[in-house]
């Protein structure tokens, strides 16, 4: 069911396009415009966490925390390989998109472990740049909404997690 | 973001130092040759999923799916004047396709419309900033494409997993925000009689 959704939403919206008169190809090029400022946007992004995480992962210090972690993930059922990324979400959202592409690579892009960063990574935000972004310097005290937030995050992740094992 | 890159390059590369100092750079080009590559990937991504998006606003589906959320906004956020819950709606539907880059100056204008001039987060911008940090995202569509490209047989069998828990971890946020929301105008009463 699901392989249908993304090629019937984008037949859809041309669908209903064409019916309103829009001009379709127009659309999408004005859309489509954007894409290479945003590549261009994220990619010292993505260099700075990779190059860190890379050599984070060849000094072996990403195995020893992975190992210190894997008592508190496995009781929550978290797969060890997504400590990194489970760490970086909340700050970073191109980095997050960075250690996803990571474990896709290490693990293959069917494995447990990918599914379930698949779900963690398309259920959650980045916490702290929308909180910072939002409030924009005029929200001095968010009363709890930044820890609700993380707390809410956190959860999602382990229901990620759960959810990867029966769907 | 700052401390954590730091602790990572600093304490690797100092660990390094003492076990592999000549694989240091090696691994650190590694890392920056993967960020060329996936930013190549991305682009793709992008350029396919934008050219889509530039459609729906023009054909007036995203305007429909802003639509939508009017009856939660006007519930949620009563008392915002109505061009303040539009602009909730609007946001949260940007959010709802995937569109953050629409979705941002909305949810800045709504937040600033919430808060005027106070320097604490009023109940209502509390709300609207967890919903919007919860990350409410029912189109995974770039994280089906990346997956795609990494050679999944079926990269889009996340989408049901994704909406159930995008679903719950903002049922947990706002529920949070709504039981401390009383628990707070009771402290506060306190300290100010």
């Amino acid at each position: 069911m699901s392989a249908y959704i993304l090629p019937a939403f984008i037949a859809l919206n041309l669908l209903v396009g064409a019916i309103r008169r829009v001009p379709v190809f127009d659309a999408f090029i004005e859309g489509a415009k954007g894409a290479v400022d945003l590549a261009v946007q994220i990619f010292p992004y993505l260099a700075a966490v990779l190059i860190a995480v890379s050599l984070f992962r060849e000094s072996g210090l990403a195995s020893l925390l992975a190992k210190a972690a894997s008592p508190l993930f496995s009781f929550l059922g978290i797969p060890a390989e997504l400590t990194e990324l489970i760490v970086v979400r909340p700050m970073s959202g191109s980095g997050s998109i960075g250690l996803l592409a990571e474990v896709y690579r290490t693990c293959g892009a069917d494995s447990y472990a990918s599914r379930a960063a698949s779900v963690i990574v398309g259920s959650s935000e980045t916490v702290f740049y929308v909180a910072a972004l939002y409030g924009g310097g005029r929200v001095k005290r968010y009363r709890g909404a930044i820890a609700i937030a993380l707390f809410a995050t956190f959860a999602g992740t382990v229901i990620s997690c759960l959810l990867c094992r029966f769907l | 973001m700052n401390v954590v890159f730091f602790v990572l390059f600093f304490a690797s590369l100092a660990y390094m130092l003492f076990t592999d100092p000549t694989g240091a750079t090696a691994a650190a080009l590694v890392g920056a040759e993967n960020a060329v590559e996936l930013s190549v990937k991305m682009l793709a991504v992008y350029v396919l999923w934008l050219g889509v998006l530039g459609v729906m606003r023009r054909n007036g589906v995203a305007n429909f799916i802003s639509l939508l959320f009017r009856p939660i906004t006007k519930r949620a956020f009563k008392g915002e004047t109505p061009e303040t819950q539009r602009l909730i709606a609007e946001n949260l539907a940007a959010n709802f396709l995937g569109i953050g880059s629409a979705a941002t100056p909305l949810g800045i204008e709504a937040v600033k419309a919430m808060q005027g001039d106070r320097g604490e987060a009023t109940d209502h911008t509390a709300l609207f900033i967890v919903i919007n940090a919860c990350g409410v995202q029912l189109l995974p569509a770039t994280i089906i494409a990346l997956r795609q490209q990494a050679g999944s047989n079926s990269p889009a069998d996340i989408f049901l997993p994704t909406v159930i828990s995008t679903l719950l971890t903002a049922t947990i946020g706002v529920t949070l925000v709504l039981l401390t929301r009383g628990r707070r105008k009771g402290a506060r009463r306190e300290i100010a009689p």
